[in-house]
């Protein structure tokens, strides 16, 4: 059996304000309204339509909402994205910080949905 | 071709690619000098260093050196000068507090000026990562100077880091009471790592690390292995294989030239200590680099 993560579930208050965000912020430039078969809608941003894997924003209960999880996104430049991000008026709430997996910084939107920037970094390899 | 780069802070960022150049008593700010291809040679009063990709040399304000390029391929090297200024006010955020730097933001005092052990220091980690972006910038010709100076910061920041790890924590490893002591003997073995980081591919002796370092053969085998955890010997072999796998993953170089540059005199000894380490042998690891590996 292969199986592969495609939709990560992201519980937030507006999912509209999050995709606004993702898509004018941040540069994903994909995102599809769909609904799940419990008839919930929710919407999917992914970097184009054939990314291998995407958000699925879903809009969460306030019990689902209390302690909201970070939303994790890859960076090849850190530094340079959280300079451009702060320059366009974006909060930064954690500084860039140097991690066992690499450099990682934490954006919020106006909304309070937590944003994780990380730039992965493979240590073991020296030249 | 040079391309030098001067902040409005006074901090400096320079690139150089050439095969035979030398430049004489020279002086500046703090700095930090890499090499990406090739490597360079540096003269600071009696000591001669080489630096190779996969460590840099720190350079303090004021001292007086040379260095040269002599190289049949290319060299490529980036400098990162430090205004000391900058360098001062980075030191104090890390040192003083934060009530003391708001009662007197600007004022240097005493003993802020700070002064650290030049040597070749490895290049490795999130200081390697910062750097390769910050040369890729550069290169593209960034303008943006408030994102070259956080690149610098980080840089510092983790060359502090680095700084503990290769001299604060090495010398509090040695076996010795007094502090002075320690201080002076990691100077000495310093100075014996880097002849061999510098002198890789010649035949070293441990009586030439002796007469470099002026300790004795066994002081100095008792205090090397304190510090960096390994004999002369396997510090030599080690940094030769590294040196292979430079070679092997970014030239064409055949195995039995890379064997010669990296100073062992037998292929089969080298095939054999590198499949030991990697687990793999030199073509294998080489064309495992190059994605051409099949499976």
């Amino acid at each position: 059996m292969h199986l592969k993560v495609k939709y990560t579930p992201v519980l937030v208050n507006r999912p509209e304000k999050v995709r606004d965000f993702l898509v004018d912020m941040l540069g994903f430039s994909f995102c599809q309204q769909t609904t799940l078969v419990d008839g919930q809608e929710g919407i999917i941003v992914g970097e184009n339509d054939t990314a291998e894997s995407c958000f699925l924003l879903l809009k969460g209960t306030e019990a689902q909402k209390t302690c909201p999880s970070p939303i994790i996104i890859n960076t090849e430049d850190c530094l340079r994205d959280c300079h451009d991000l702060q320059n366009r008026g974006i909060n930064i709430i954690k500084k860039p910080e140097y991690t066992d997996l690499g450099l990682t910084a934490e954006i919020a939107d106006t909304d309070g949905n937590r944003y994780t920037l990380l730039e992965e970094r493979i240590y073991s390899e020296n030249l | 071709m040079k391309t030098l780069k001067i902040l409005q802070n006074h901090n400096k960022l320079y690139s150089e690619t050439a095969s035979d150049v030398f430049y004489p008593q020279q002086s500046g700010d703090f700095s930090m000098r890499l090499v990406f291809n090739g490597n360079e040679s540096y003269n600071l009063g009696s000591r001669n260093l080489n630096v190779y990709p996969g460590s840099f040399l720190v350079v303090n304000e004021g001292t007086r050196y040379s260095r040269r390029i002599d190289s049949h391929l290319p060299a490529n090297t980036f400098s990162l000068f430090f205004n000391k200024g900058f360098l001062q006010n980075f030191h104090q955020s890390l040192t003083h507090s934060d009530a003391s730097l708001l009662d007197n933001p600007f004022i240097s005092q005493e003993g802020d000026d700070p002064r650290f052990l030049e040597t070749l220091y490895p290049l490795a980690g999130d200081l390697k990562f910062n750097l390769m972006h910050l040369k890729s910038h550069f290169d593209a010709g960034m303008d943006n100077e408030m994102l070259l100076n956080e690149y610098m910061h980080h840089s510092l920041l983790l060359y502090y880091k680095i700084y503990n790890r290769e001299v604060i924590d090495k010398s509090n490893s040695l076996g010795f009471l007094n502090k002075q002591t320690k201080v002076e003997i990691l100077k000495r073995l310093s100075v014996a790592k880097d002849y061999i980081l510098s002198n890789f591919s010649d035949q070293i002796t441990l009586e030439d690390l002796s007469r470099q370092a002026c300790l004795s053969v066994n002081h100095l085998l008792r205090t090397f292995k304190q510090a960096f955890g390994c004999s002369p010997h396997q510090y030599l072999m080690r940094v030769r294989l590294m040196q292979a796998k430079f070679l092997l993953k970014n030239t064409d170089y055949p195995v039995n030239e890379i064997v010669d540059l990296i100073g062992f005199e037998c292929s089969s000894s080298f095939i054999r200590l590198f499949k030991n380490t990697y687990q793999l042998t030199p073509r294998t690891f080489r064309n495992s680099e190059k994605g051409t590996l099949l499976n």
